[in-house]
Formats: structure tokens, sequence, C-alpha cells
């Protein structure tokens, strides 16, 4: 039955930060990949390796390394055209599968130094920590919500090289674009998938088609969820609309090497007989 | 009572203990006082329960020491959840004290990223804890959730623990010093070579720099020389003549545990009290969260990590939230911890409010019913109940969860500290039987316990190998006339009992060392075991 379903998108908000739209006519089993797939399979770059030049600030080598790597870095314009670096041909970095990045900040003055994801400088213009993104628009005497690293004193140095690699948050959630993937189904729970013990008690969700004074939905026992609605956040690295088309490439992606190796399998199955 | 607010008029701390109103009491003097729990018993009452108070405590929760006055709202639990609380606080990982990094302690255990608690006592103020904390805001759910939370065990987000959550460091000093003995007996730091000294080990030597001591920065593992140390031996009289000796010293280094890897963090060299070259070494290891370690909420809920579920495996509420730890509901009813539940209701309220909310015990202005109508205000369910959606399938589950920040605590024990096994190694010399213990490479005990399931089995043959011949198995010779140990010279097969005359008569049997050792034991102190052998 092929093309049985005719899916439905409704974006209802799209910001910098938000994507908010709500899907028809699919299975919950579809929708639920769509929002694993966006957490765990959408592909990023993120800080992978580091080699620590020079330390002596109050935090250990394995610290630092561990929070330049969760910074979040725009990725939007990349990562399609980059390569993993298991599969580039390269002996270990280029600029193929990889972005360098270094960091030489010294504490010279009384004052305490704050060394932030703006002392990174990046090899490539269009990969860079997010909070640096808008550099120029901001002033100068602004709070910056620049990502502190590490606080100096005096005398203090920090020198870091470092190489972004492209990856998912299935390896390691450093390269997660959402912050979060709201996700809901029959909000007003006809389909009695949750049993309330008072319906009375619970708020209603935010996409309620009740009256003020209906707490509950009647019973549909013969029903199945079909509208689904979606909110995912980015982090930062991906736009959200990029999160959701790159999920999209993924999960098609799984499907059409599950039909090639499905043939293949078929294939090999006759030959046996 | 009115006399003294009249009198009192300056009111610092100083003043107040100077003029008498507040008496440090000590544990001798506790024993005679009568101590008024509030202002209120001390008033004129139709029913008096006492009329002969000599004190008034300032806060009833000042009846808690340093460990209990941690725990919130430990008035909505069960006494012994309270005592456990107090003795589990000091295995908690945190801020110990905060010049750790430059101090050279055998042993530290913290957390990269410890957090003040979101519900806290008003105690902890002044006993420092919010700026000396040990442990982490989580988001806790109290579900059953695919199974790998039973029995006291938890399920983590490994999504969380790769952004930090719970991570820790470990910190290990080792020292040694050089020292000098008479003229000949001298412990010098080096780098030991194999051409002179004597003993050295089947280890790595290279890491060590020329003056003997390794440097910062070198990762290290099990068995890895840290200090290279040589002992020289003493000029022996009656070697033989001619021959020069090849070995003039004698290794004496300190080795890394062998269980145990990192990276050396820092090193300091300094002279003793006697004026020797002291020297200390302090290795550094993170360590992630895995299966086996152990958690615990602030009541005596202490329970291992069953499995660590990524991000979109774990269950999630429509505002997309997923829980850092799930624990089971079976930990609660039989332990009637409610302080727990009603921390983690106050949590919420205060994550939304933004603000620190109060834990206080025997503190009447927070109860349960007014944090819920807070929460309620907030849109949430007045409970804290929400609707989970498997991260599996994307279904709501059944039955609502209770969900929200409770503050949870990473103990000391781990189990890459505490995993072993073996199948032949060192024996103890006394005995010929197996070590004991894992940092000596040591066998796991075959104890009575396990003996008598055995023989309750009648699994004879496997009792014999377990504590025979994969133990300590021996063999001696005994005479046939007088039962006693006979003299054997196996070179030349000859055997002989000297008391009995008997050359002929001898039988060999096996027996446990330690069996032999007993009857040795037995003859030394004039009494003869006798072991008859028939047929
Ligand atoms: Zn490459
Ligand atoms: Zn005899």
């Amino acid at each position: 039955m092929p093309y049985a379903n005719q899916p439905t998108v409704q974006i209802t908000q799209l910001s910098e930060e938000n994507i908010k739209f709500v899907l028809e006519d699919t299975d919950l089993s579809v929708a639920n990949a769509i929002r694993r797939v966006c957490i765990a399979e959408v592909p990023t770059v993120a800080i992978d390796w580091v080699q620590i030049e020079s330390n002596s600030t109050v935090l250990f080598d394995e610290f630092i390394a561990h929070r330049i790597g969760l910074i979040p870095l725009t990725s939007d314009e990349v990562v399609d055209r980059m390569q993993y670096s298991r599969d580039c041909t390269c002996e270990e970095f280029c600029p193929e599968c990889s972005v360098e990045f270094t960091m030489d900040v010294k504490c010279t003055e009384d004052q305490t130094k704050h060394v932030t994801s703006a002392d990174l400088i990046s090899s490539n213009p269009k990969v860079l920590p997010v909070t640096s993104k808008n550099k120029e628009e901001t002033s100068e005497y602004e709070d910056t919500d620049d990502i502190l690293i590490v606080k100096l004193r005096k005398g203090q140095e920090l020198k870091v090289r470092a190489f972004a690699r492209k990856g998912f948050a299935k390896e390691h959630a450093k390269w997660n674009p959402t912050c979060g993937v709201a996700f809901e189904y029959d909000p007003d729970n006809s389909l009695r998938h949750t049993l309330y013990p008072k319906p009375e008690e619970w708020p209603k969700s935010e996409y309620s088609e009740l009256e003020e004074d209906v707490h509950e939905a009647p019973f549909d026992g013969l029903g199945q969820p079909n509208k689904y609605f979606f909110n995912a956040e980015s982090c930062g690295s991906l736009k959200p609309e990029n999160i959701m088309f790159s999920a999209l490439a993924v999960l098609k992606k799984k499907l059409s090497d599950l039909q090639t190796q499905l043939s293949h399998e078929i294939q090999q199955d006759v030959l046996a007989v | 009572m009115k006399s003294l607010y009249g009198s009192v008029l300056c009111h610092s701390w100083q003043d107040l203990v100077a003029s008498g109103v507040v008496e440090y009491i000590d544990p001798l003097e506790e024993e005679s006082i009568m101590l008024a729990m509030t202002p209120d018993d001390l008033s004129d009452k139709d029913v008096q329960y006492c009329s002969t108070y000599t004190h008034c405590e300032i806060h009833p929760a000042m009846i808690l020491g340093v460990c209990a006055s941690i725990i919130p709202f430990p008035d909505h639990n069960q006494s012994p959840r309270n005592t456990y609380q107090s003795a589990m606080g000091k295995q908690a990982m945190g801020v110990y004290i905060t010049n750790f990094h430059v101090r050279m302690d055998t042993l530290a255990h913290g957390l990269l990223y410890p957090q003040k608690p979101l519900v806290t006592t008003r105690s902890m103020e002044y006993l420092r804890f919010r700026e000396l904390p040990a442990g982490i805001n989580s988001i806790v759910a109290i579900a059953s959730y695919t199974g790998y939370n039973q029995e006291d065990s938890v399920i983590i987000n490994a999504s969380a623990i790769e952004r930090g959550f719970f991570r820790s460091f470990f910190f290990r000093s080792y020292k040694d010093s050089e020292s000098k003995k008479g003229l000949d007996q001298e412990e010098i730091f080096e780098k030991p070579t194999r051409e002179n000294v004597q003993g050295m080990r089947q280890a790595v030597y290279d890491k060590l720099d020329e003056d003997g001591i390794i440097s910062p920065g070198i990762r290290v593992s099990g068995d890895d020389v840290l200090i290279g140390k040589t002992l020289t031996l003493p000029a022996n009289e009656d070697e033989l003549e001619g021959t020069t000796k090849r070995f003039t010293k004698r290794d004496a280094s300190v080795f890394m545990r062998r269980s145990e890897t990192g990276i050396i963090d820092q090193v300091m060299i300094t002279l003793n009290q006697e004026g020797y070259k002291f020297c200390k070494i302090r290795v550094r290891t993170v360590k992630t969260p895995q299966i086996g370690d152990k958690f615990a909420s602030r009541h005596g809920q202490k329970g291992t990590c069953g499995i660590t579920y990524r991000q979109e495996d774990m269950p999630f509420t429509c505002e997309g939230i997923t829980p850092d730890i799930i624990i089971n509901p079976h930990a609660v009813p039989s332990r009637m911890t409610i302080g727990h539940l009603i921390e983690c209701l106050q949590g919420k309220v205060a994550a939304n409010k933004g603000e620190i909310g109060d834990a206080t015990p025997f503190n009447d202005a927070v109860n349960v019913q007014k944090v819920s109508n807070l929460l309620h205000q907030y849109g949430y369910h007045q409970r804290g109940n929400e609707v989970l959606f498997n991260g599996f399938t994307g279904r709501k589950l059944n039955a609502q969860i209770f969900l929200g920040p409770t503050y949870y605590q990473r103990l000391k024990h781990m189990v890459d500290d505490k995993i072993h096994s073996r199948a032949r190694g060192p024996l103890q010399i006394l005995n010929r039987q197996p070590m004991e213990g894992r940092a000596r490479d040591g066998g796991l005990r075959f104890g009575e316990m396990e003996r008598d399931c055995q023989i309750a089995h009648g699994a004879a043959q496997f009792l014999r190998e377990r504590l025979f011949e994969a133990s300590d198995p021996y063999r001696v010779h005994v005479c046939n006339f007088c039962g006693l140990i006979a003299i054997a010279n196996l070179r030349n097969q000859t055997f002989e009992c000297r008391g009995c005359k008997n050359k002929t008569q001898i039988s060999q049997i096996r027996i446990p060392y330690a069996c032999k050792l007993l009857f040795q034991e037995l003859m030394s102190m004039s009494i003869a075991p006798r072991m008859m052998v028939m047929g």
C-alpha cells in the first residue's frame, strides 16, 4: 500500500530558537521517530579533539577539554558538506572533515580574567561558537552571554589547540542540536492512553479543544493517535528548520537503506533456493 | 521572659552570650538541664508538662547535628531514614574543602559540577553547606520504566552524564623519603638500572625522570613506577673472592596501585623533619558515572545505577523534559520517606519561582497544601505528577508520574574500585592459602556458609576441589605405627620414623597445608596429633 498516509504539516511558529508545528495523518511511531532522530541522529559539528599546550588554571586538562567540547558551534552551512572523520581519506585532520580552533589567553592584570567561548579562534568563519555569531551587533559595554570556560588570576595561562568534527548525539550528547523537543498527542486524552484518577485535577494542555468546565474528552475506544504537536528548540548549532530537514533526511536514508538491504536479502534467498 | 526582653538592649551574639541570655551547654550539662522546646512551653497553660524549665531551645531544628541538618523536611521522615542519611552524607562527593586542589590528601573525591541545593534548611547557612555543596539538583522521576531500576537501582540519563552530570575527580597521593641507616645502608631517589639493581619488578621504569621521580602530566596505569628508590646492599664479606658483585643496590621504588590509572597531577619534593629528601606524588583520575556506581538522595534512599539510557530513550513530558534519574516507586512506601516527596514538590515550586525553597524542620509556615497550591499556580498538577511519554514508542505511560528536582548525592563507592576476579595468584606464606583482598589480587573466600550449602547438596567432590585442590594441597609421610610425620628423603626414596625405628611401614597422605601447619604447631606445644593410616 504505497503512500497510504498523506501526512500534513502545519508550522505554527518559527523563530531563531524554535520551530512549532502540528503533524497530522500519520502513525505515532512515525511521529516519535522524528522526535528521536531530532535528538539523537542529526549531525552537527562539535570540538572532539583538544591539545592543551599550556594550562596553569585551577581546572585540570580533562575538565577544560570537556567544557570546550560542550560549546555549541554554528554548523548550518558546513555539516552537510563535511565528511565524518572516520570516512575521510586524510591521516588525521583536514579541512574536509574538521575545523581547527585555537585559544591563547593569559591574565596579566590584577583583575580576574574570564576565558570564554569568544576566545576560541576558528579557522572557518562559518563555524563559530553560537555566542560569537552576532558579535558585531552587540555593543562592547553590554553584558555578553559568552560561555565561560574558566577564570584566570594574574599570571595564569591557557593555550589550547582543538579540532571540531562532525558527529551525532548517539555518540556523544555534545552533538545534540536540540535543547528539548516538546511532543504531545491527544491533548484531551480521548484515547485514554493514560488514566486520570481525577481528570478535574489536571491542568489542560495548551492544545486542548475542550470547553471551560469539561476536563476530559469522551472516550474514543476505536480512535488512533493522529495529530502530533511538536516544539523543537535549538541549542544554536543548527537553525530549527534545518534540524527538521536534517532529521527527515536521516530518517529517509535509514528507510532507503533498509529497503535496499531487504531487496538484497530477498535476492539472495531466491538464489539459495 | 518579659524582663529579659527589656533588660537586654544590645543584641549582638557576644552580648547575648555575655549577658547569659544564650548559654552554651556541654554534653555533661545536657544531662541535668530541663529544656523547653519552644517559648510557648514556658507560658502558663492549663495543663503544663513541666514547671521547672531551666533553658529553652533557640529553634527546635537545633536538636539536629551537622549531618542531620542537611536533610530537608526530616520531620516528615521515618527516624531511621534520617539516621541512615546522617551516615551517608559523609560518603557523598562534593567540595570537602576549598583548597582541595593544592592539598596532597592520600585520598580525595570531588564533584566537577557541584550545585547548592534548591531546597535548603536554615541550618545549612551556618554550616556553609551552600558554599561547600555535595550533590546535584537532579530531575528525578519515580517510575517503573523498562525494569532496570528494580531493587534499589536507578536509571540514569546517559546524555546528562556526557554533559557532566555527577562527573567526579579522584586524587590519590603516594609518598616516600630518602634515608640513611648506618654508614653503608642508604636509600636514595634515583632511576634504578637493571645492571646493578637487584629485585626490579616487571614494570615500566622509563617514565621516571633522571632524578628518579615521575613528572606531572604523564599518564600512568597499574604497576607503573612513580618514585624510583634504591637501597644500597651491605658489603657482604663471605662473598666469593675475586668475583665482583653484580648487584650493589636493591629496588625500593613506589609503584602505582595495580587496579588504578590516572595522570600525574602534582609532584612535591621537600625535606622532612630529619632533613632527608621527601616526595609526594598526586595522581588524578576523572570518574564518570557508570552502571554499578552508587547514588543517594538526602533521605537514606541509596541505590546503584542499573542502566544508563540516552535522552531519546528516557521518558519525557509534553514539554520535552527528560529525567536525569528514575527511581523505583517501591523504594518509597515501606521506608516512609515522605520528606523525599515533599523535597521534590518544594523543588519544583522553587525551580518555577526562581528562588531557593525552604525545608527547615518544625516549620509550620511550609506545608504540603501550600506548596501544592503554589505549584498549581505555575500550571502544573498540584501534587507534582505529570503525564510522561514512553521514549521508545512515543505512547503516553498509563500512569502519571511524580517528577521534579531532587538533590542527589554521588557516593564514593564505585564498581571500578571493587571489581575483582582471580584464577590462580599469590599465596600467603604462612599457610599457603590464597591471599585475601582485591589489593593483593586475592581469591574469593569460600566461607563456612558456602561450605554448608555444598554439604547440604552432598557435593563432596566439589567441596574437596574448592577447599583443598584449589587452595593449599600438600603431602606428608606418616609412620604407620605411631601416626606422626616421618622423615622422607624423596631424592633417595628413603623414609624413616626415628621413634619407631621404622623404615618400611610409611604412608604418603595428602592433607591441606594449613592442616599440616596446625599439627606441627600442636606438636610444638607437646600435643601429638596422630594420623593413623588404615588398611
Ligand atoms: Zn579529513
Ligand atoms: Zn612411628
